[in-house]
């Protein structure tokens, strides 16, 4: 019982964010790559623990991410500071320190085991954790690096992926309904030809370089002995080190942090088979885990109060007043937004003060922060009250 | 097939064939000129030549900060006060000493002593995560090529290899070498360790000599050597991380032991002295002075020498060092062997070169030039009628046979009976048979033919040697060309001038001048001793070449530049058609 009320109370009071996420998807996945191999090429393994540090950090959980690591740099006997992964000269993360969870390694990183991961074609033994389990809710955020060329990344020293292959394998997991959006970033040279020939919708790209140009190192460490980071990945670190699971900053703030002086190549975005305005698109749609719920069709609210009607007697006034609240509490939000009809609420799992944080950023909201807040007040008073009682 | 009968109707009415046939001497020597003008006009000019790059992503050079810096200073003197110490003492005491330094950092050692009773002492220090199985040498001969006592060398191979012992970074073995010197000794330590040695530290990436005679603090500029025998060369991206590397550091690099005041120079001149002092190096790499990188040659090992020179400069000895230490980090990068870039190359400066594409046309060329006339005496003459089979040509195959065994003969007789200067002087007497034997007359065409098989031979040994060992290919092409000159001595004078070809032309004569002319070290006859020595001792193939090649060429021209009495030989096919028109 104490459940149900808390679930109606929040449900209630977090369909107000609204405002900012109307996407519709309910979990986030990351598939992370590094497709060379070789000690030299110790900067794309930071590139790519760098990004699985980020998403990390920002909530995706280690079972929602698939990292693909080809080499282990950091156990490399030419490594200074063995055990240890590091993407800046000052050392100042380890990125290897923590505990990181890598699906698939050394030789195992390859076209087909690629492939196969983003269409999900495996035989009965391959293990849960290294299979990407996404329906159609999912965002995907898919980082891959290494060295490629016009229409092709290098796996390994060995084989090669195209562009085709990637786009083909998207419009299968399109036909499968393995995702909701697809986001792909890619740094490697020439990347923007990576993605020039998707054709599945909902799928917003990014590529460090544009055709017959290369991507370059942002820095070399002197005591390692290699370079550490490549530009396109460090200035998108350096961007989404301000980011919070809270943060309004959209991809579009992202795209715009990229310029010619910083990247030393163009960087590409590719927005024609996305549906909606990257400026509208918060950053941790896809960095983030803001696990959105899917209710089902018929309205929370009414069937709360019935079912409340129908199996208490005792508790009818603090029914009633919550009732009251959030109804008109949906209308100030629907009155505001113009929306028809709400058939989907959501409800974050982002706490409380999260999201009281969040919304007092929003000026035009302030007025309906203190209703929040007051229903807040209201909602656990009643909880608390309530759960005295029996 | 129309266009072609066109063709060859269009030559046989221009009478392209004979006329070509005709100019055959002309063709010759045209070719002889373009192959020597390749070389030394064509190659030197503006765009001709490209600038040296690492090729080898793996390699990275100077991308980690070198350490051995003033803190390793006071080490490294220490070392070498003690080193000097030991200059009086025996080699065996000697070796032992130092052993027992290296042992106190966890070196393990060892002594080998050759057929000569020379003792070699290395040591192995383990790469702490590495798998072992590939090694990079660091070699201190105990006196240089000079003779000199290598203090500085010696010094700073112990103290770099202390102080390489405390970075863990090493995939590879280091493997020390204390040679007693650069030549013999280290030659045979190198090939006993690929066959006979106990302690060992798995396949020889790559090897590093140095070179730092003297006890002085200071230095100029350094000189890098990396000519190999039997006309190897290291892998250009070792002489590449090399110059890379000291240039990095500040210092000047003299490649080759180009002396100072002309390291500034950047103009056509200074290319092409630099670009004929690799050519010189390599064909006379093992006669001449030996530094210590061609003691590896043949076992796929990249080898350089670096060799600090001048007494006072702006440079300390730990600045020297900091050049191994650098080269090394970056061939510990390595996850292959070198095979990224040249391994068949010239310099022309320290960043620019040209590959083998580009040079090979000059021995080509040559070797072409000795063709085209061995065909002007096959039938630029009233017997070239005669039958494949005809009685000439078997005594003229034969006569190369005999050449061939006299000079085997000779070949081994000097190696073991070194008598150079009974050889030159011999060499001497035989160029002047024209005029000695005035009275003996050979048959013409047997003349002609036996020049035709000379040249012939010759120029298969160009042919198979350019690739191979190209310097001693053009040297060899440019200094028997003389020899294609060479004429019937019909008239006196035709007699002298033969006589003054074959002199200059004759293997030992010839070398002899061109080694006292381009090269002070070479003065006198001494440059044969050291070819018999590169021979016996490093293995090193020039002499036999020189004698197994040229030799037998020469002795058939100088057989063939007796008086001739010119005979009438009928043509087989002549007599046939006589026969049918009588029949008719």
């Amino acid at each position: 019982m104490r459940i149900f009320w808390l679930i109606s109370v929040l449900g209630a009071v977090l369909s107000l964010r609204g405002v900012f996420a109307n996407d519709t998807h309910t979990n986030n996945w990351a598939v992370l790559v590094c497709t060379s191999r070789f000690w030299f090429n110790y900067r794309h393994m930071a590139n790519v623990l760098s990004m699985y540090r980020t998403v990390k950090r920002l909530g995706i959980p280690d079972s929602q991410i698939i990292l693909m690591l080809s080499d282990d740099v950091a156990c490399n006997s030419r490594n200074l500071f063995p055990g240890s992964v590091f993407n800046n000269a000052d050392r100042a993360i380890d990125l290897y320190g923590a505990s990181v969870e890598v699906d698939y390694k050394g030789y195992e990183v390859t076209v087909e085991n690629f492939i196969r991961l983003l269409t999900d074609r495996w035989s009965k033994d391959q293990p849960k954790s290294k299979r990407l389990l996404t329906d159609e809710n999912s965002n995907i955020f898919i980082y891959m690096t290494g060295h490629g060329g016009e229409d092709f990344l290098k796996f390994q020293d060995a084989e090669e992926i195209s562009s085709y292959d990637i786009a083909d394998a998207f419009a299968q997991m399109h036909e499968k309904k393995r995702y909701n959006e697809i986001f792909f970033m890619i740094d490697t040279c020439q990347a923007n030809t990576m993605y020039s020939k998707f054709y599945s919708p909902n799928v917003l790209a990014v590529g460090s370089s544009r055709l017959d140009e290369s991507s370059y190192s942002h820095h070399s460490d002197v005591e390692i002995g290699v370079a550490v980071i490549d530009r396109f990945t460090y200035y998108t670190l350096e961007f989404m080190e301000s980011i919070e699971k809270n943060s309004t900053l959209t991809l579009q703030d992202l795209f715009d942090s990229y310029t010619f002086d910083k990247v030393h190549s163009h960087v590409g975005v590719r927005t024609d088979l996305y549906e909606r305005d990257p400026s509208k698109v918060l950053v941790t749609d896809f960095f983030g885990s803001v696990q959105n719920i899917v209710l089902d069709d018929i309205d929370q609210a009414d069937n709360a109060y019935e079912d409340s009607q129908e199996s208490q007697e005792s508790s009818d006034l603090p029914d009633h007043i919550l009732q009251l609240a959030i109804e008109k509490s949906r209308d100030e939000v629907t009155s505001k937004k113009n929306e028809s009809k709400v058939h989907i609420r959501k409800a974050t799992l982002v706490d409380y003060e999260d999201s009281i944080a969040e919304m007092s950023k929003v000026s035009h909201h302030k007025m309906l922060l203190e209703v929040r807040v007051f229903l807040i007040f209201m909602g656990l008073l009643i909880v608390y009250y309530y759960s005295r009682k029996r | 097939m129309a266009l072609i009968e066109k063709l060859q109707r269009r030559i046989i009415d221009l009478g392209l064939l004979p006329r070509l046939i005709a100019s055959l001497p002309r063709l010759s020597l045209v070719c002889a000129m373009v192959g020597i003008c390749w070389l030394t006009v064509f190659i030197p000019m503006e765009g001709q030549y490209r600038r040296t790059y690492i090729s080898e992503n793996a390699l990275m050079p100077s991308q980690a900060y070198s350490y051995f810096r003033e803190t390793e200073w006071n080490i490294l003197r220490g070392y070498r006060t003690q080193v000097q110490l030991l200059q009086s003492v025996g080699p065996h005491q000697r070796n032992e000493e130092i052993s027992a330094w290296l042992q106190e950092f966890g070196v393990k050692t060892a002594t080998f002593v050759n057929e000569e009773g020379k003792e070699t002492l290395y040591g192995i220090l383990n790469a702490p995560r590495g798998d072992g199985t590939e090694a990079m040498v660091l070699a201190a001969p105990w006196f240089n090529g000079d003779d000199e006592a290598n203090i500085g060398g010696t010094a700073l191979t112990i103290s770099l290899a202390r102080f390489f012992n405390r970075w863990p970074v090493w995939s590879k073995n280091i493997i020390l070498v204390f040679s007693e010197d650069a030549n013999a000794t280290l030659r045979s330590w190198v090939e006993a360790y690929h066959t006979s040695l106990d302690l060992t530290g798995g396949s020889i990436e790559s090897a590093v000599v140095l070179d730092y005679p003297g006890a002085n603090d200071f230095f100029k500029y350094v000189e890098i050597y990396y000519a190999g025998l039997n006309g190897e060369l290291p892998n250009l991206d070792m002489v590449n991380i090399a110059v890379h590397i000291t240039e990095h550091e500040g210092m000047k690099v003299s490649l080759n032991g180009i002396p100072e005041e002309q390291l500034d120079q950047d103009d056509f001149y200074s290319k092409l002295k630099t670009l004929m002092r690799g050519v010189k190096f390599m064909a006379l790499a093992g006669a001449r002075k030996v530094y210590g990188n061609e003691a590896f040659s043949g076992w796929r090992i990249q080898s350089i020498t670096l060799r600090a020179r001048g007494e006072e400069g702006p440079f300390d000895i730990t600045t020297f060092g900091r050049i191994p230490e650098a080269i090394f980090r970056s061939v510990n990068n390595l996850l292959e062997k070198f095979h990224q870039s040249f391994f068949f190359y010239l310099l022309l400066a320290p960043r620019y070169f040209v590959s083998i594409a580009t040079y090979l046309p000059a021995a080509i060329a040559l070797s072409v030039s000795f063709t085209l006339a061995s065909l002007n005496n096959l039938l630029n003459n009233s017997y070239s009628s005669a039958s494949l089979l005809s009685l000439y040509n078997i005594w003229g195959l034969l006569a190369l046979s005999v050449a061939l065994a006299i000079s085997y003969i000779i070949a081994q007789l000097l190696a073991y009976a070194q008598h150079p200067q009974l050889l030159v002087l011999s060499s001497f007497v035989v160029s002047f048979i024209p005029i000695l034997l005035k009275n003996v007359k050979i048959m013409a065409p047997f003349a002609y033919r036996c020049r035709a098989f000379a040249y012939l031979y010759l120029s298969i040994i160009l042919t198979s040697l350019l690739v191979v060992n190209f310097a001693l290919a053009f040297s060899i092409g440019t200094l028997a060309f003389p020899m294609t000159l060479v004429k019937n001595s019909v008239t006196s004078k035709l007699r002298l001038k033969n006589c003054l070809l074959l002199l200059l032309s004759n293997p030992f004569i010839s070398i002899w001048i061109f080694g006292n002319l381009v090269d002070d070290q070479l003065g006198g006859i001494q440059m044969f001793y050291g070819f018999i020595s590169a021979w016996k001792n490093l293995g090193c193939w020039t002499w036999f070449i020189i004698c197994i090649g040229w030799l037998p060429a020469w002795l058939l021209v100088a057989y063939s530049s007796i008086a001739t009495s010119s005979i009438s030989i009928v043509d087989e096919s002549q007599i046939e058609a006589v026969k049918h028109k009588k029949t008719l």
